[in-house]
């Protein structure tokens, strides 16, 4: 039985997907992903997941269906790219920390790690801004395709 | 002992299962869906850093997710533009079915070139910790 969070959620589902997702089959899936994400508590194990998720996503896209399927995804790597300059500010702020503490080394002949930190933190800076533009621009991405869509096929009109 | 970057629970039953969970997956959208989820999620276990190794390691699956963006975005233009060329697009506003199929493109086309300059970012942090090892207790032992 899922919890509320999770049946509200998956309400919210349904409704941005035009009911695509009603059948019991694919909730209790949803809720079972849900729930084994939620059980993480790893971030290395969370990043990971993230990864094979994504890799998952470049594989099955040319399997769409629809147009709003199209948006559906264009929005979902627009919220993966929203989280990711916060993911980046908290390991910038770990190594920064840690190196401000002189606990950080370096395997190289000079043992202070300060270089290495301050050349991570300037490329991870880099990277934020980056994705922030990605941000924007897949916005522009997703309100252009939010006014298209799929014509149903003649096979659909037979389902009705 | 200083640890080796990488996902600690790769080989464990745990590890095996959490990435069947996205492989077991057919539809692009829940695949998009458990991709956003695990990214909140990183997010949320963020403070949960122990070592730079983790950093590092985190870093690196940030740059897999980035890198994984153009491919899927070229592949959501391409689906518009089959679509728009057997004529099944619409145009909700009634307006020219070609314009938007354009300005999709275009877009992803810019975020293309941004999330990939984001990886390869990424990738030179990972260089630049690669040797970078803590943190270390005042034992001298790994905190």
């Amino acid at each position: 039985m899922p919890d509320r969070e999770t049946a509200i959620e998956g309400h919210l589902v349904i409704a941005r997907r035009g009911g695509l997702m009603t059948t019991d089959n694919s909730q209790e899936a949803r809720a079972q992903r849900l729930t084994t994400i939620r059980a993480l508590t790893d971030p290395l194990e969370a990043g990971d997941l993230a990864g094979e998720a994504l890799g998952r996503v470049q594989r099955l896209v040319d399997q769409l269906d629809n147009a709003n399927e199209v948006y559906d995804v264009l929005n979902d790597l627009e919220c993966c790219l929203r989280r990711i300059p916060g993911t980046l500010i908290g390991l910038v702020a770990f190594l920064k920390r840690e190196a401000a503490a002189s606990r950080l080394f370096n395997d190289d002949v000079n043992p202070s790690a300060a270089g290495s930190v301050a050349t991570a933190e300037e490329t991870v800076v880099e990277a934020r801004t980056l994705v922030l533009a990605a941000v924007e621009v897949i916005s522009r991405a997703e309100s252009a395709v939010s006014r298209l869509y799929s014509a149903p096929r003649e096979d659909d009109d037979d389902e009705d | 002992m200083r640890r080796k970057s990488g996902v600690r629970a790769d080989g464990t039953p745990q590890g095996w299962q959490r990435r069947a969970l996205a492989r077991g997956l057919t539809d692009p959208a829940q695949a998009a869906e458990l991709a956003v989820e695990s990214v909140c999620r990183l997010n949320h276990l963020v403070e949960r850093l122990q070592e730079a190794a983790d950093v590092h390691t985190v870093l690196g699956s940030l740059a897999t997710c980035l890198e994984c963006m153009p491919l899927a975005l070229e592949g959501l233009t391409a689906y518009l533009v089959s679509q728009q060329a057997v004529g099944r697009l619409r145009r909700g506003d009634g307006g020219d079915v070609l314009e938007r199929v354009a300005a999709v493109g275009a877009a992803t086309t810019g975020a293309h070139q941004a999330v990939s300059a984001a990886a390869g970012a990424l990738r030179k942090a990972q260089v630049a910790l690669s040797d970078v090892y803590g943190p270390v207790g005042e034992e001298g032992g790994d905190a």
